[in-house]
C-alpha cells in the first residue's frame, strides 16, 4: 500500500514537473502584436499571413490587433511614454512619418536592404518615407492616380475606347454627362474625383496627379513644394471648369466615397481616381463593364503616388521579431501579390510584379516608377490642409484659381519643412 | 476610498488649470522642449487667423438659430405629448429613437440621406413629390452645409429636451387649470398665463444645456463634413481639436478651447441673471 502510495506521489511530481516544462515553453513563446488598421486586415489577407508567419516561427505567438483611425491619434500620447501597444503599426498615412520620427519614436527600416536591395524598390515609394537618408515607413500598398471609365456608359454615348488626351477627358466628360429622362435634371455625370478637403485632403493628390501627367511639377528648381506654377493652376482649373461646365459630379468634393459609390451605381462614367478602385467595381459591375486608363500624358510624365498608409516599427515594442514579420509577411511575394490580385493593390518591390496578370500592371509600373510623391514636411497635415481648403474653395466658385492658391502659398510659405 | 476634493481635483482642476497654462504657452507636442510663455500671443494671433474667425462665426450661426429653434420645438413636442390623446404612450416612447441611437451612427445615417446622388431627401423629393428642381447638394454646397447639419442637431436634442419639458408640464398643479377653465380661458390664455410662466425653471436649465451643447457641437461635423467643404462647417471644437490632434499644436488649441469655455460661461450667466432678475 505504502510502495503505491509512494508510487503515486511521484507520478504526480513528474506530472507536474513534465506540464511545468509544457508551460515553460508555452511562456517561453514571445508575443508579436502586429496593430493593423481595420480595412487592411481583410485586403491584405492579415488572418493568413499571421498564421504562416507562426507556422514559419514556432518560438512567436504572432497576433493580429486591429485599430481605427481614431485611435491613430493616441499612438503619439502612447509612444511619448514609451510604451506601445503594438511590435509593429501597419496603417496611418505616411504624412505621420515625419511627427513620429521628429520624436524620436519610431526605428528607421534601413535593415531591409540587407535582404531586398534598394534599387529593387521602386524609386517614388522609397522617397516618400525618406528623411535624412534614413526610411521611417516601410513602402507597401502603392497607388497611382489613374481613370477608370465604365465601358457601357462609353459605347451607349458613341465613344470608343479611353481618351487620350486631357483635351479629350474633357470631352468625353461632356458627351457622357446626360439627362436621360428629359426632365431638366442631370441623371449620369461624365466624371467625378475625390476632390475632398480636409481631412482627407484627396483633391491635392489628384491635382498633382493631373499636374504630373500634363507635364508640370510639384518642386520647384530648388525642391522646394511649388502651388504658385502656371502648370499647377492649370491643372486645378481643369477640375473648376468641368464643374462649371456641368460635367461634374456636384458632390464629389464631399467625401471620398460619393465617386467611386455613383460610378458602381451608374451615375458617373469616368472616375479619376486610385486605380486600385478598379477592382472593386469590376468586382460589382463584372469585369467587361469598367477598364482602367492611365492619365493621358503619364506613362511619358508620371503621376502622383503615394502609399495606402505607413508601416511603423515603434522604438519601445518587439522590434527583433518585427523585423522578421517584416520579411517573412510584409516583403513576401505571396501578400503583396495576393492583395494585388484581389484588390489591386500595388507592390512597391519591382519583382513582386512578375506573376501579376493584368496588363495595366505594366503601365502602371511605368508611371509609379516615375511619379511624384507628397514631401514630407514637419507641418505636412498643415500643409495639405491649406491647399486642400483653397483648391475647394477654387472647385466651388467661392474664390478664382489664382486667388486660391495665392492665398495657399501665403498660407504653406512659413511651415516647417 | 478618495476624498471627494481629491477626485475633483485630480480629474476637474488640475486639467482645467494645466490647460489654461497651455493657452498661455506655445506648446507643440513634436518639440515640447521648445515650450514658451507667450503670455497672450495665442490670442493675439487667434484675432488675425480667418479660419477661427469662420469657425466662431458658424459657432454663432449655430447659437442663433439652433438654440431658439430647439427650445420653441421641444416645447411644441412636450405639450404634444403631454396631452391625453389615444396613441400617446407610442409617441412618447418612440420620441426617444434619436436619443438611443449613438450620435456616430445618426451622423453617418444623415450624410447617406442627404447625399446627393443617391441620398433619400432628395429621392424623396424628386420620386415622390415630383419636385426635382428643390434637389439640393445639402452637405456639398457651401451655402447649405451647415444648415443641414443644424437640422440633424435639432432632429438630435429636440426629444432630449422635449422630456425636460414634459417634466416641467407634470409639475404645473392641475388645480390651476381647473380653476382658470371655470373662470372661461381659452387653451391659449391657460398657456400664457399659467403654463409659460410656470415653466421657466424648466426654461433655464433647457437653456443652459442647450447653449452648451451648441458651443461644443464636434461629432455631427466631424462625421457629416470635417469641417468642409471649403471650412463652411468649422466650428470651434472641430477647429480646436483639428490643432490639437492633427497640427500638434497644443498650446493653440488650448487657448481655443478657453474661447469656447468664456463663451458658454457668459450665456450661462446672462441665462442665470435673467431668471434671478424675474424671480426678485
Amino acid at each position: 500500500m505504502r510502495r503505491r502510495i509512494k508510487g503515486l506521489m511521484l507520478a504526480g511530481v513528474l506530472a507536474v514537473f513534465l506540464l511545468g516544462i509544457e508551460s515553460a515553453g508555452i511562456s517561453a513563446k514571445r508575443t508579436l502584436r502586429v496593430g493593423t488598421q481595420a480595412w487592411i486586415v481583410k485586403k491584405y489577407n492579415m488572418a493568413e499571413a499571421v498564421k504562416r508567419f507562426n507556422r514559419m516561427h514556432p518560438d512567436i505567438d504572432a497576433k493580429i490587433i486591429e485599430f481605427t483611425m481614431e485611435e491613430i491619434r493616441r499612438f503619439m500620447l502612447k509612444w511619448s511614454r514609451e510604451e506601445t501597444s503594438y511590435d509593429i503599426v501597419i496603417g496611418p498615412g505616411v504624412q505621420f512619418a515625419r511627427p513620429y520620427q521628429e520624436r524620436n519614436f519610431i526605428l528607421p527600416w534601413n535593415f531591409v536592404f540587407e535582404k531586398v536591395p534598394k534599387d529593387e524598390f521602386l524609386a517614388p515609394f522609397l522617397r516618400l518615407s525618406e528623411i535624412s537618408g534614413k526610411y521611417y515607413s516601410l513602402p507597401w500598398c502603392g497607388e497611382v492616380i489613374a481613370l477608370i471609365y465604365r465601358t457601357d456608359l462609353v459605347k451607349d454615348a458613341g465613344l470608343t475606347g479611353a481618351p487620350k488626351t486631357w483635351a479629350e477627358v474633357a470631352e468625353y466628360a461632356k458627351k457622357l454627362t446626360m439627362d436621360t429622362d428629359n426632365d431638366g435634371v442631370v441623371d449620369i455625370y461624365g466624371l467625378a474625383s475625390p476632390l475632398v478637403g480636409p481631412p482627407s485632403d484627396k483633391i491635392d493628390w489628384v491635382v498633382w496627379g493631373t499636374l504630373e501627367s500634363k507635364g508640370g511639377n510639384l518642386y520647384d528648381k530648388d525642391g522646394n513644394f511649388n502651388v504658385k506654377s502656371e502648370k499647377y493652376r492649370e491643372a486645378l482649373k481643369f477640375y473648376v471648369d468641368l464643374r462649371k461646365a456641368g460635367c461634374l459630379l456636384p458632390d464629389c468634393h464631399v467625401d471620398d466615397n460619393v465617386g467611386r459609390n455613383a460610378f458602381k451605381a451608374g451615375k458617373v462614367a469616368m472616375l479619376i481616381t486610385w486605380h486600385s478602385r478598379l477592382i472593386e467595381a469590376q468586382h460589382i459591375l463584372g469585369f467587361d463593364k469598367a477598364y482602367l486608363a492611365p492619365l493621358p500624358g503619364s506613362v511619358e510624365n508620371g503621376s502622383f503616388t503615394t502609399l495606402g498608409g505607413g508601416v511603423y516599427l515603434p522604438r519601445f515594442g518587439n522590434v527583433e521579431d518585427a523585423k522578421k514579420f517584416t520579411f517573412d509577411v510584409l516583403l513576401s511575394d505571396w501578400w503583396n501579390q495576393w492583395a494585388a490580385e484581389n484588390y489591386g493593390k500595388m507592390p512597391t518591390v519591382k519583382p513582386h510584379f512578375a506573376e501579376l496578370k493584368e496588363d495595366y500592371w505594366d503601365d502602371l509600373l511605368k508611371i509609379a516608377d516615375i511619379s511624384s510623391t507628397m514631401p514630407l514636411y514637419i507641418d505636412a497635415p498643415k500643409m495639405f490642409d491649406s491647399i486642400a481648403t483653397e483648391s475647394v474653395k477654387a472647385l466651388l466658385g467661392e474664390k478664382s484659381v489664382d486667388e486660391a492658391m495665392d492665398r495657399a502659398y501665403d498660407k504653406i510659405k512659413d511651415l516647417r519643412k | 476610498m478618495l476624498p471627494p476634493f481629491l477626485v475633483i481635483f485630480i480629474f476637474l482642476i488640475y486639467p482645467l488649470l494645466h490647460s489654461l497654462y497651455l493657452s498661455l504657452t506655445d506648446f507643440d507636442y513634436l518639440d515640447p522642449a521648445a515650450c514658451r510663455f507667450i503670455g497672450l500671443g495665442n490670442h493675439f494671433h487667434l484675432l488675425m487667423d480667418e479660419s477661427f474667425i469662420a469657425a466662431l462665426r458658424h459657432t454663432g450661426i449655430m447659437l442663433a438659430v439652433y438654440y431658439p429653434a430647439v427650445i420653441i420645438l421641444s416645447l411644441f413636442v412636450a405639450l404634444l405629448i403631454s396631452g391625453r390623446i389615444k396613441g400617446m404612450k407610442i409617441a412618447r416612447t418612440a420620441i426617444f429613437i434619436p436619443i438611443v441611437i449613438p450620435l456616430s451612427f445618426t451622423a453617418i445615417i444623415w450624410q447617406w440621406m442627404y447625399s446627393n446622388s443617391y441620398g433619400v431627401i432628395n429621392q424623396f423629393l424628386t420620386n415622390v413629390l415630383h419636385l426635382k428642381t428643390l434637389q439640393r447638394n445639402w452637405l456639398g454646397d457651401p451655402k447649405y452645409a451647415l444648415y443641414s447639419i443644424l437640422v440633424v442637431n435639432i432632429w438630435r436634442r429636440t426629444p432630449f429636451d422635449a422630456i425636460i419639458f414634459l417634466a416641467g408640464l407634470y409639475a404645473v398643479p392641475q388645480s390651476l387649470y381647473e380653476v382658470a377653465k371655470i373662470d372661461g380661458a381659452s387653451y391659449w390664455k391657460r398657456l400664457w398665463y399659467i403654463t409659460l410662466p410656470l415653466l421657466k425653471e424648466t426654461f433655464i436649465i433647457v437653456a443652459v444645456l442647450e447653449a452648451i451643447f451648441s458651443v461644443k457641437i464636434f461629432v455631427q461635423v466631424y462625421v457629416m463634413t470635417g469641417g468642409g467643404p471649403a471650412e463652411s462647417t468649422e466650428v470651434l471644437y472641430t477647429y480646436a481639436y483639428r490643432n490639437a490632434f492633427r497640427y500638434y499644436k497644443m498650446g493653440y488649441a488650448a487657448t481655443i478651447s478657453y474661447i469656447m469655455t468664456a463663451i458658454i460661461l457668459l450665456i450661462t450667466w446672462v441665462n442665470i441673471k435673467v431668471f434671478k432678475t424675474e424671480r426678485q
